[in-house]
């Protein structure tokens, strides 16, 4: 419920111009200089700040240069929280909880291993090898999900000027949104589980960020009721802090309180 | 090993602010063109890419990519 409550202040926090979605056009102020750690769309017509992953293959691609701000940006949030901003401030978590929430066909599923290394493919080629070769924004123009549902859909409904621009590549980000939100009310947070390169960039300092979870081993008595509650689906006795971990505590809360075997923060003991 | 983690996570963090005042000062151009500024146009505009309208050319620029055919961006 906590955790609930910051997701849905960041995301009040991070598109307060509700009224630009009449106009549909973006917020084009200062903030927009701002990179924040969360899969959101900077074309969303109420988003106040910058999406990192749109802003890194932006800087490649029309400027050849190092996306220096938004890698920053992500190198400062990663050693402070690790992938925690996914489970607390990334606006496309929040909503792939909301739906998975309703969902009447929702599943508990553990992680498919090899799948999750999917995300390498995606960082690699999408965001990384196709703006250095000046093909295409790949991961915004091809996948991202959360551009289609926040920019795509809201700025076109209002804008008739863009239709005549409507071609293949718009039906294959409106077929690809549909496909994963109807597959995120099957398999809770699928799209951070095998898709979101920005996960994945901010769980590579996950070993070692300030904040951490900590698991006592000796209180651990392996009954596994963590299990069914982590949103990855991951087993947090054996993998809390690793790659996929998106350090979101659920494993904390569900532990039985005789045990208390498991606990997060800042000064958590390091293991 | 806990106090190796902790060097670890301060030199991330110092590097990734090294990093942010970098781009305060970083010329991405010849003509002086901050970084800050590209983040924040690029930003106050829709980007065709997001919503799907863009890279109508993606399959010229990738035949262009393998013939050796060279455009000036600036």
């Amino acid at each position: 419920m906590k955790r609930k409550f910051i997701q849905l202040t960041f995301f009040i926090f991070q598109n307060p111009f509700i009224h630009n979605f009449v106009a549909g056009r973006p917020y084009a102020g200062p903030l927009k200089t701002v990179c924040v750690p969360g899969l959101h769309c900077y074309s969303c017509p109420a988003m106040a700040f910058s999406c990192p992953l749109g802003t890194i293959q932006y800087v490649i691609k029309y400027a050849s240069a190092i996306p220096y701000l938004a890698i920053g940006t992500l190198m400062s949030v990663a050693a402070v929280f690790g992938s925690a901003s996914c489970a607390y401030f990334c606006p496309f978590g929040l909503i792939q909880e909301s739906f998975y929430g309703i969902s009447p066909w929702k599943k508990k599923i553990r992680i498919r291993k090899g799948v999750r290394h999917l995300k390498w493919g995606f960082l690699l080629i999408f965001v990384l090898l196709m703006p250095l070769l000046d093909l295409a924004q790949g991961f915004c123009a091809y996948i991202c999900p959360s551009g289609m549902l926040t920019a795509g859909i809201p700025i076109l409904s209002v804008n008739s000027e863009y239709f005549s621009s409507m071609d293949i590549t718009f039906y294959w980000k409106l077929f690809f949104l549909i496909a994963v939100i109807f597959y995120v009310m099957y398999e809770r947070r699928a799209f951070c589980r095998y898709i979101c390169p920005l996960g994945l960039m901010l769980g590579l300092a996950n070993r070692f960020s300030f904040y951490k979870i900590k698991i006592e081993k000796n209180r651990c008595k392996g009954c596994d009721v963590c299990v069914s509650f982590c949103p990855m689906g991951l087993e947090p006795r054996k993998e809390i802090n690793t790659l996929d971990c998106i350090k979101c505590g659920d494993c904390v809360d569900s532990c039985p309180t005789k045990f208390n075997a498991l606990s997060r923060g800042f000064n958590a003991k390091r293991n | 090993m806990s106090d190796k983690k902790f060097v670890y996570a301060s030199i991330l963090l110092f590097a990734g602010i090294f990093l942010i005042f970098l781009s305060l000062n970083h010329d991405v151009d010849s003509h002086g063109t901050k970084e800050t500024f590209l983040v924040r146009t690029n930003g106050s505009v829709v980007c065709q890419s997001c919503i799907g309208l863009s890279d109508a050319n993606f399959f010229y620029n990738f035949k262009k990519l393998f013939s050796g055919e060279k455009e000036d961006k600036n």
